[in-house]
């Protein structure tokens, strides 16, 4: 490609980020999946369905199974896409296969996204060696699928394996034991980092960890996340609503509704068009009331089995009205908050056009 | 002059169409004939033909993931930002772009 070289390029870091990130968008649909249609499932068949569902007798039981089955590919398909993302196709088979040993090893997404990038690494290593042309065309239908797999998977086992495993099982306990301030401060970091740039890359790097821990069978800080972030676009609602025509102008004030139905979607994208223009106040504003909503989540124990949806897996959560309890509560303080800080509109205000692409 | 564009991110249903509609709106206001194609939760959407990448003078991508068939734009001189960079500034984006392909 004709790269066009920017000041400054992107490093080693980067490029691994942006990994992570492609097999996280490729996961998403596959933990959503999952965590809905097995919450469906605890709903029909109480919270316990999991123990017996083998049996399938019932529906709940089938119902049940069917969606474990898909969760079960969430670290997988997390490892599969980042080592494409890094080595293209032939990334995916020995991608996959880190992502399954991780289940087998317990080390979690951790585990499957450590072996995905070694696997990435490694294949890129093995498309470079020269080859003499007769064996180019099993390289990688051949070689690189069997080799990259073997070599990597018993790095895994026996090496960089065992060191995940242990912090795996230190998370674990320590998750299991957190005091009641510790849940809350962990509850108000995540809330915090998902309300400060509204799905840009703090937001997203906490989106990660409570994924990850989600996919792993840890469903408390899922509820942190998503309450916390479906209080933003609320709360900007609320400004707005307070606000009022010295606070807002006519554009803006029509955002109101936008930012209301993408609060119940848990899509807080909305917000940032203001955040651009008022950053200092508007951030600080949503951070406490996402603070607030993700703490007191950790603190309650309420857990999310659905990593994504907003208003429409709220009947999915341990406990629903809590849940619509918190976000209405961080909304509030959010919206109440920036109602105060932000600054009337100048005599001479033009009204700008304020395109929210998120309308169409 | 004629750009074409691809933007995606992780989720695929918010930044991604922010920054193309960012980008379009850019590179209008400057009398750039654009086209973006957006890679988002539901697929490829707008997808950029072969005779769009013929004729293009220069080519963005704005993604925080690998996007899919890159090499399409291999023969286009092509600027690679993140897709926040596109949502916040696309403005400078064009105009680093058009500054690079002259």
């Amino acid at each position: 490609m004709a790269e066009i070289q920017r000041k400054k390029k992107k490093n080693v870091g980067g490029v691994i980020r942006d990994a992570i990130m492609t097999g996280i968008s490729y996961m998403i649909p596959v933990i959503v999946g999952g965590g809905v249609i097995t919450a469906v499932a605890k709903m029909l068949g109480g919270y316990n369905i999991g123990a017996d569902a083998a049996s399938m007798e019932t529906l709940a039981q089938v119902i049940f199974t069917i969606g474990n089955n898909l969760f079960a590919f969430a670290v997988p398909c997390l490892s599969a896409f980042i080592a494409y993302a890094i080595a293209d196709k032939p990334g995916i088979a020995p991608g996959y296969a880190m992502g399954v040993l991780a289940g087998t090893m317990n080390t979690g997404f951790v585990g499957g996204l450590v072996g995905a990038l070694l696997v990435g690494w490694f294949v890129l290593q093995m498309k470079k060696l020269n080859v003499p042309k007769a064996l180019q065309g099993v390289m990688p239908i051949m070689f690189i699928p069997v080799v990259t797999t073997l070599v990597c998977g018993l790095l895994m086992w026996y090496i960089i394996g065992v060191p995940i495993s242990w912090f795996m099982a230190w998370l674990t306990g320590l998750l299991a034991s957190l005091s009641t301030v510790s849940k809350f401060g962990l509850g108000a970091v995540i809330g915090a980092m998902m309300c400060f740039d509204n799905g840009g890359p703090i937001g997203k790097t906490a989106a990660l960890f409570t994924n990850g821990l989600n996919a792993d069978g840890f469903f408390i800080p899922t509820s942190a996340k998503m309450c916390s972030g479906m209080t933003a676009p609320l709360g900007m609602a609320i400004a707005i609503l307070l606000g009022g025509k010295k606070k807002f102008s006519e554009g803006e004030r029509k955002q109101a509704v936008t930012c209301l139905l993408l609060s119940c979607c848990y899509i807080q994208e909305c917000v940032i068009p203001f955040q651009l223009k008022d950053p200092v106040r508007l951030t600080a504003s949503i951070m406490i009331g996402g603070a607030i909503t993700g703490g007191l989540c950790m603190v309650f124990g309420l857990e999310s089995p659905a990593v994504h949806g907003g208003a429409f897996v709220i009947a999915m959560t341990s406990n629903p009205l809590l849940y619509i309890g918190l976000w209405l509560l961080g909304g509030c303080i959010s919206g109440v908050l920036y109602a105060i800080l932000r600054r009337p509109l100048p005599e001479d205000y033009v009204d700008e056009d304020m395109d929210n692409p998120m309308l169409g | 002059m004629f750009i074409v564009a691809v933007a995606s991110c992780p989720v695929g249903i918010a930044h991604t169409y922010m920054a193309a509609a960012n980008l379009k709106k850019a590179a209008q206001a400057k009398g750039i004939e654009i086209k973006v194609e957006t890679q988002g939760a539901t697929g490829i959407e707008d997808e950029l033909t072969a005779e769009d990448i013929a004729r293009a003078d220069g080519a963005i991508i704005a993604s925080d993931v690998r996007i899919k068939n890159p090499g399409r734009l291999e023969p286009v001189p092509t600027l690679t930002v993140g897709v926040s960079e596109a949502v916040k500034d696309a403005k400078s984006v064009i105009e680093e772009l058009v500054e690079a392909i002259g």
